[in-house]
């Protein structure tokens, strides 16, 4: 991308060009999807030897595949010999992996094993040149990450600093539940709705009356290497009671003391909620330059259904839970949904629509709860090896 | 590094099972540098006769001072008799210094999964390896399948408690046990504070796809060390081919 041809308008530090520019978009799949850990799942998703998950890095499709060693293990989804995608989803219990074309198969460690045809029409071929080609993989706190290079930065260290920041949640020994698994399509650029997740001055106002049981006022954020971290407490009254106003059984191994909503966001585009009853991932999925997938998965603590049911009667006993959103009870507009989900997609899409606009200008950055998305910026800028 | 023998001082004997006793020895002024996996050559003159025996080196390089190695008592044996019945502390043993290529390098930075089998005092060296991870790979996590005849003939079984109970997020311990004394209806027993888990038999693929079920890697970068009777090493090795293992 040639700055010279950029026009010189801006949101926060970012050219404007990044959220409208086709060729802009390419290059972030490239600089910064293609060369950072990239969240692939949960592990549950690929728990038997044999399953396997497929997953994007940038513009490139991976596949992640249990070895009958329990160890994860991750391939370029190509085959090596016309280059077609060889899965196109999860998959369970496979034994080998083949391609819908013309059947070349691989082993799970990525071995070329069988060529139909091989003496007549490949006389000469070098089956050990031909194995899959090998990405990177890795597990932590429950997630699948994966990474398109054999060899990448260190898992490790892409992490540093951020593990402090996070809550005491134990992921692993928690339970996805299917009602907290959902998708977003979302008409705005990605950065917008990464954007949206650490921004913290519209928490108490977009979501005024569906995140009321957080304390907005005592929100504390910063970046931690390339991530960002996020906490604030629980609201006073609502803490007070949590045990029976929790819409959902707590958390048992967060200590009481250490009750809150820890937000981070991974770089790029990882999020996480870590709050008193509930862990979610929020994955924010490039589509297009103008489209963004979100995929929410949330996991809770194993109980029965009775138990859930039980805390949710409580909960509604003896916390006032508004009902709708602030604006009226037309069923159609988002504001009125009581969703802060839907607000964010609404705010998300209304920011993307008006940035086309001749007028569209930032007029003016909240010097606190905003400057996260300056460092954001600042961030992805660096990913991209520019300077603001 | 000092590649001549030299005289090192038996400071302590540690008694670990009824045949099995950990020596520990002064560190010479210039102090022996080693890697968790490797073992020190004690040169003794036995009845006139000079013989040298090799023993795994089971202390830590990155937290304990000085060397320790782990004698297991072999019926008749002549060596291993008289380091048990007849060395005493403060006698001198000439000590090569240590070698071998079964080791780690330790990096506080690695995030990895080592999966150790081992097989009665087969035990020693990736003893060193573990308590090294645990000190030196904040990240690390070992996963330990250590098999025995019966419980009496763990080695080292007051430490793993130990360090099971220190680091209960990083170490695994599983005892194999081919002939326990107590009763295995339970898959648990208690030393000290901790549980230990328990699995009645051999180590062979099965215990090994039943373990790997169990205990999958935390992270998925994951290696490899098996110690133990030529049979066992050969049946772990062979197993952990067949199970897609890669060689190293």
């Amino acid at each position: 991308m040639k700055l010279a041809e950029l026009s010189g308008r801006r949101q926060g530090l970012m050219p404007l060009e990044a959220y409208l520019s086709p060729e802009w978009f390419e290059w972030e799949l490239d600089e910064i999807f293609g060369k950072h850990w990239q969240f692939a799942g949960l592990v549950e998703d690929a728990s038997e030897p044999g399953d396997t998950i497929t997953a994007m890095a940038g513009r490139h499709p991976l596949v992640v595949v249990r070895g009958e060693d329990h160890r994860l293990r991750c391939f370029h989804n190509i085959c090596r010999h016309r280059g077609t995608q060889l899965l196109r989803s999860a998959g369970k219990a496979q034994k080998v992996i083949t391609c819908p074309y013309h059947d070349w198969t691989y082993s799970m460690n990525g071995e070329l094993i069988d060529v139909p045809e091989r003496a007549c029409e490949f006389p000469d071929l070098d089956r050990s040149q031909l194995g899959l080609h090998p990405a990177s993989v890795e597990t932590w706190r429950g997630m699948i990450f994966v990474h398109p290079q054999p060899d990448p930065p260190p898992f490790k260290s892409w992490l540093a600093g951020i593990e402090e920041h996070l809550g005491p949640h134990r992921p692993e020994e928690l339970v996805e539940y299917e009602e907290g698994r959902s998708q977003h399509r979302i008409a705005a650029n990605w950065k917008i709705v990464v954007e949206n997740y650490i921004d913290g001055y519209h928490l108490a106002h977009l979501h005024s009356e569906t995140l009321s049981m957080y304390d907005h006022a005592k929100l504390e954020f910063g970046f931690a290497g390339q991530h960002f971290w996020f906490r604030e407490p629980l609201a006073p009254d609502y803490l007070a009671k949590v045990e029976e106003a929790s819409p959902l059984p707590l958390i048992d191994h967060v200590p009481r003391a250490e009750i809150a909503a820890w937000v981070p966001m991974l770089f790029p585009n990882i999020g996480l909620s870590e709050t008193e009853s509930s862990w979610s991932t929020f994955h924010v999925v490039p589509v297009s330059v103008g489209e963004t997938l979100v995929e929410v998965r949330t996991k809770v603590m194993p109980a029965s259904s009775w138990e859930y049911l039980k805390q949710g009667w409580s909960s509604w006993a003896s916390f006032p839970w508004k009902g709708g959103g602030r604006h009226g009870d037309d069923p159609d507009d988002p504001m009125a949904s009581g969703d802060f989900m839907a607000e964010d997609v609404f705010a998300c899409e209304q920011q993307y629509k008006a940035m086309r606009a001749p007028r569209f200008a930032v007029g003016a950055t909240a010097q606190r709860l905003e400057q996260s998305i300056l460092g954001y910026q600042e961030r992805i800028l660096g990913a991209l090896g520019h300077s603001p | 590094m000092t590649t001549r023998k030299q005289g090192l001082r038996l400071l302590e004997k540690r008694r670990e099972t009824e045949d099995a006793v950990s020596l520990v020895f002064e560190q010479p002024t210039e102090p022996y540098r080693y890697r968790p996996g490797q073992f020190l050559t004690l040169e003794l003159t036995i009845a006139g006769r000079v013989v040298r025996r090799a023993y795994s080196l089971s202390s830590c390089p990155t937290r304990d001072e000085h060397l320790a190695v782990t004698v297991q008592r072999i019926p008749g044996g002549l060596v291993s008799n008289h380091l048990h019945d007849e060395l005493a502390v403060g006698d001198e043993v000439m000590v090569l210094p240590p070698v071998g290529r079964f080791c780690i390098d330790v990096d506080p930075e690695r995030y990895r999964t080592y999966y150790l089998f081992g097989a009665g005092s087969g035990i020693t060296p990736l003893m060193s390896i573990l308590e090294t991870v645990l000190h030196s790979e904040p990240d690390g996590h070992v996963r330990l399948l250590y098999g025995n005849r019966n419980e009496d003939r763990v080695i080292f079984r007051d430490r793993l408690a130990e360090l099971c109970s220190l680091h209960p997020e990083r170490l695994t311990v599983v005892h194999s046990l081919s002939r326990p004394l107590r009763d295995t209806w339970s898959s648990l027993w208690r030393w000290g504070d901790v549980d230990q888990e328990a699995r009645q038999g051999r180590i062979d693929e099965e215990t090994l796809r039943w373990f790997f079920r169990e205990h999958p890697p935390v992270s998925q970068d994951a290696q490899y060390f098996t110690c133990g009777p030529g049979a066992m090493i050969e049946t772990v090795t062979d197993a952990l081919r067949r199970l897609g293992v890669p060689d190293e």
